[in-house]
């Protein structure tokens, strides 16, 4: 009875892996193959390893992701480091209004991309940053404080107060005690936020989309979907792009993926 | 407070402050006021219509369908994923083997960008290539192969499907991470008292299961709402319409067919239903500490 409940178990389990990883599988698999191979069989692995897809994809999105390296780097780093600031604020400090900025912040987290868009797009060709990669960087910058503030602010809120008082007393001021106390102590929670916010920033596709035009600026993630336009019938090309493309966040999240959901449970708790 | 701690209070919360009062507040603002006007270029003015725009909405038999799609596309998305999620965490909780590998596997679709688990799944949805028709082909089931995504009855089913690959694995990390928080001692006095393990929980740990699942309903929600980047790559909305939601629409409307006003309209919508429904938990979450 027993053993039978176990099988079971284990069937089921790995039978939900196999769909999770199923898409994976198919991805990889299709990537490495030449066109004719993939029309004799779409299932069964290659037979070699054809590098031809991956070359054409990389003529397509070879800028692109070069692109989406300059736009998310600074983004997740300036968006970490202003959360940062502000979360030390909100955990250390409380003044007139200090609940309600800090509720206005976070919010910022739940305003649908769409509701902005057109006003964004608007004041980027007023001011000359459309399909710039600063026209980018600064609503990535923007939209990552919130939960970037969520975040530090309730790791601030463990450090505790008296060893902020003692440095007071030895003559600290504010910045003092952020870059002395604070900042040192802030080592892999700093890293997680870079994390998370290089995740979503490197895989956002709506922002590209709509505040780029051509390869010179745009994201990676709007050249695969081109590819995918494009190169309707080539499955390879496109698979080898997608792949090209979702590898650096796969990576961080194969080796860190643990933090990261534990930072984001830390967060909304 | 002296003045030197309130001046670097300020320093320290101006970038922050200039930078969502710019990018959230000022542009939500700007953007209320497109949807009152029948704009239709970026340079030319436009005239005000007050709510013109939302009235549109009552006769414009595409917005029906589309809230209609919306609708059924978030309450079966969600209520799948937050279902599987569940089953899977229990199914978990039995102490397996391989667990920290299996925790892993089941997050990748999560780590997926969006718009290539779109362009992923309109390979395992298309029709005549498509590995899912090809698998079923393979096992001698050909009876069973559809249409999928060029199907206007389908389409819509493909993205549920496709977005419930990309959060279950999420969701039962969530409720997994809920039960081991539990305290042990009621699990303790069920097991004494002879209850079997679907009475443990089913009585026992599911209704304590609440923080997890309000976190998990507040962010498959609002990744039903804003919904795009997944669709556009698998469906673009389509076939005729069929598979059209909120975010699309209001994509296509804008950007492509350049009717500000009414998209802007579309996107304000969006920000209402976000608002209302964010607000009391965002409250919540921070007055429980």
């Amino acid at each position: 009875m027993m053993i039978i409940r176990r099988f079971i178990l284990y069937f089921i389990l790995i039978f939900f892996a196999l769909f999770m990883l199923f898409p994976i599988y198919s991805m990889v698999t299709t990537a490495f193959k030449t066109m004719p191979e993939i029309v004799g069989s779409r299932l069964t692995p290659p037979t070699q390893l054809y590098l031809g897809a991956f070359k054409e994809a990389f003529d397509s999105i070879g800028r692109p992701l070069l692109n989406s390296v300059i736009i998310t780097l600074p983004s997740a780093l300036i968006g970490t480091f202003l959360g940062s600031l502000t979360g030390y604020v909100f955990s250390k400090f409380r003044f007139w209004g200090s609940d309600a900025l800090f509720i206005l912040i976070v919010l910022g987290m739940y305003i649908p991309a769409q509701a902005v868009l057109l006003p964004v797009v608007k004041f980027s060709a007023n001011v000359g940053i459309f399909n710039t990669y600063l026209g980018l960087i600064l609503p990535m910058i923007a939209f990552s404080i919130p939960s970037a503030t969520l975040f530090f602010r309730n790791f601030y809120m463990t450090v505790p107060t008296e060893m902020i008082e003692s440095a007071r007393v030895d003559g600290c001021g504010i910045p003092g005690i952020y870059r002395r106390i604070i900042l040192p102590l802030s080592g892999i929670t700093f890293a997680v936020s870079v994390m998370i916010n290089f995740t979503w920033i490197w895989n956002g596709f709506l922002w590209g989309l709509v505040l780029t035009q051509g390869p010179a600026v745009q994201p990676v993630m709007v050249a695969v979907n081109n590819l995918h336009g494009t190169y309707v019938a080539m499955w390879n090309v496109q698979m080898a792009g997608s792949l090209m493309a979702a590898l650096p966040t796969l990576v961080i999240y194969a080796f860190f993926g643990k933090y990261i959901t534990r930072g984001v449970l830390a967060q909304r708790k | 407070m002296d003045r030197k701690t309130k001046f670097f209070i300020f320093l320290f919360l101006l970038p922050a402050v200039v930078g969502l009062g710019l990018y959230a507040y000022y542009f939500s603002g700007w953007n209320l006021s497109i949807s009152m006007t029948n704009a239709r270029s970026l340079i030319f003015p436009a005239e005000f219509i007050g709510l013109g725009n939302y009235g549109r909405f009552l006769v414009d038999p595409v917005f029906i369908t589309v809230v209609k799609n919306t609708a059924i596309f978030t309450v079966l998305f969600m209520g799948g994923t937050l279902l599987l999620g569940l089953l899977f965490a229990i199914l978990i909780d039995q102490g397996i083997k391989g667990e920290r590998l299996y925790k892993v596997i089941i997050l990748i679709p999560m780590a997926m960008p969006m718009v290539i688990s779109g362009v992923l799944w309109s390979w395992m949805f298309s029709p005549r290539m498509g590995v899912i028709n090809s698998l079923l082909r393979v096992l001698h089931l050909d009876f069973l192969t559809q249409p999928w995504i060029t199907s206007t009855s389908q389409a819509l089913l493909c993205v549920i499907i496709a977005y419930i690959w990309v959060f279950t694995g999420f969701v039962a990390l969530l409720y997994l991470a809920n039960i081991r928080s539990l305290p042990n001692e009621q699990s303790e006095s069920a097991r004494v008292d002879g209850a079997s393990k679907f009475q443990l929980y089913w009585r026992v740990i599911i209704p304590q299961l609440r923080p997890a699942t309000v976190m998990a309903f507040a962010v498959l929600f609002l990744n039903s709402l804003v919904a795009f980047d997944l669709v556009w790559p698998l469906t673009r909305g389509g076939p005729a319409g069929s598979s059209e939601l909120l975010g699309t629409f209001m994509y296509k409307q804008t950007f492509q067919w350049n009717f500000f006003g009414y998209g802007a309209a579309i996107a304000q919508i969006m920000f209402i239903i976000s608002v209302v429904v964010m607000v009391p938990y965002l409250y919540r979450s921070i007055r429980r500490r």
